[in-house]
């Protein structure tokens, strides 16, 4: 079986044409609604897939802002070997 | 004096209604399905009927490809619609109505392929005619072979393959539908897409030469 027959089958399905609803269907679709009308509620996951995008934004501001903010405050404050050797300076002394 | 101030002002109130009544008509048509969407949500499910009215072809239009049973494929197409009834209020409006839809649609048609497969005990390739017989035991031969026969030799080569593969086969070669839409309507990766289409090709060249 070469690519050309294959495709020469595939080109055949293709030019099939598509079987028509009956003209009730839209109102047997609606028979069977009204016998079993319930609508699945939303699943905490359904409700936090909705929310995806928006959450994740929100969620990514957060850290930058935490980071940002992190940043800027022990810029101002000594380093850590700088408040060691404070810690330590009275340690030294004593001895 | 009365007058000529009124009639500016009647002038204008009537151009007021007349603005309002443009803007919100009383009776007007549903234009889009958001729309009616919004009006199902509200307490309307009788508008669900229009949706269905709307999308219905569309559905057949999927389905008929993997059902060529009118019954058959009514009641998977109504089972479509009453899958996507029921979980309405996961469309969040980000695509389009019939997009979500049409995935609905082909997740029905590979739970059918799949029931099928589990019931289906073994397949025979039926009898062919003499032409399609000869065009599938003659690779050199050039004539064409009539539109329903090679429909008829495809659909039972089909059958051979798993729902999976028939499903990326259907949707890529005969749907001509691109490997990110097929990703999107079956949730699998592009990767995955292209690997099955792939093989799936190669199973059908088997089951077509097993075939002869």
């Amino acid at each position: 079986m070469n690519n050309r027959k294959l495709n020469q089958l595939f080109n055949a399905a293709k030019t099939e044409t598509p079987a028509a609803p009956n003209e009730g269907f839209a109102f047997l679709v609606m028979q069977q609604i009204q016998r079993n009308p319930a609508r699945a509620d939303l699943a905490i996951s359904d409700v936090i897939s909705m929310w995806f995008p928006r959450l994740a934004m929100v969620a990514a501001a957060v850290i930058a802002i935490c980071v940002v903010s992190e940043m800027v405050f022990s810029s101002n404050a000594p380093s850590l070997s700088e408040s060691a050797a404070q810690l330590s300076e009275p340690l030294v002394a004593e001895n | 004096m009365t007058a000529v101030v009124a009639s500016p002002l009647a002038c204008f109130a009537e151009h007021r209604a007349d603005k309002l009544k443009r803007a919100f008509p009383t009776e007007r048509p549903v234009s889009d399905d958001a729309e009616l969407l919004q009006r199902i949500r509200s307490g309307a499910p009788e508008e669900f009927a229009e949706l269905v009215r709307r999308h219905q072809s569309h559905v057949y239009a999927i389905l008929y490809r993997y059902e060529r049973d009118h019954h058959r494929l009514e009641d998977l197409a109504q089972d479509t619609f009453l899958k996507a009834w029921r979980s309405l209020e996961q469309f969040d409006g980000r695509a389009p109505f019939q997009h979500w839809l049409s995935k609905i649609a082909v997740h029905a048609a590979l739970d059918h392929l799949r029931k099928q497969k589990r019931s289906q005990k073994e397949i025979g390739f039926p009898e062919l005619g003499e032409d399609a017989l000869e065009w599938l035991h003659n690779d050199n031969k050039q004539s064409d072979l009539e539109a329903s026969q090679a429909r008829e030799i495809l659909a039972n080569a089909m059958r051979k393959l798993s729902p999976e593969d028939q499903l990326v086969l259907t949707l890529l070669e005969i749907e001509d539908r691109s490997v990110k839409e097929i990703s999107t309507l079956t949730g699998w990766t592009a990767v995955t897409v292209r690997v099955r289409a792939l093989r799936a090709r190669a199973r059908l060249k088997k089951a077509l030469e097993g075939s002869k």
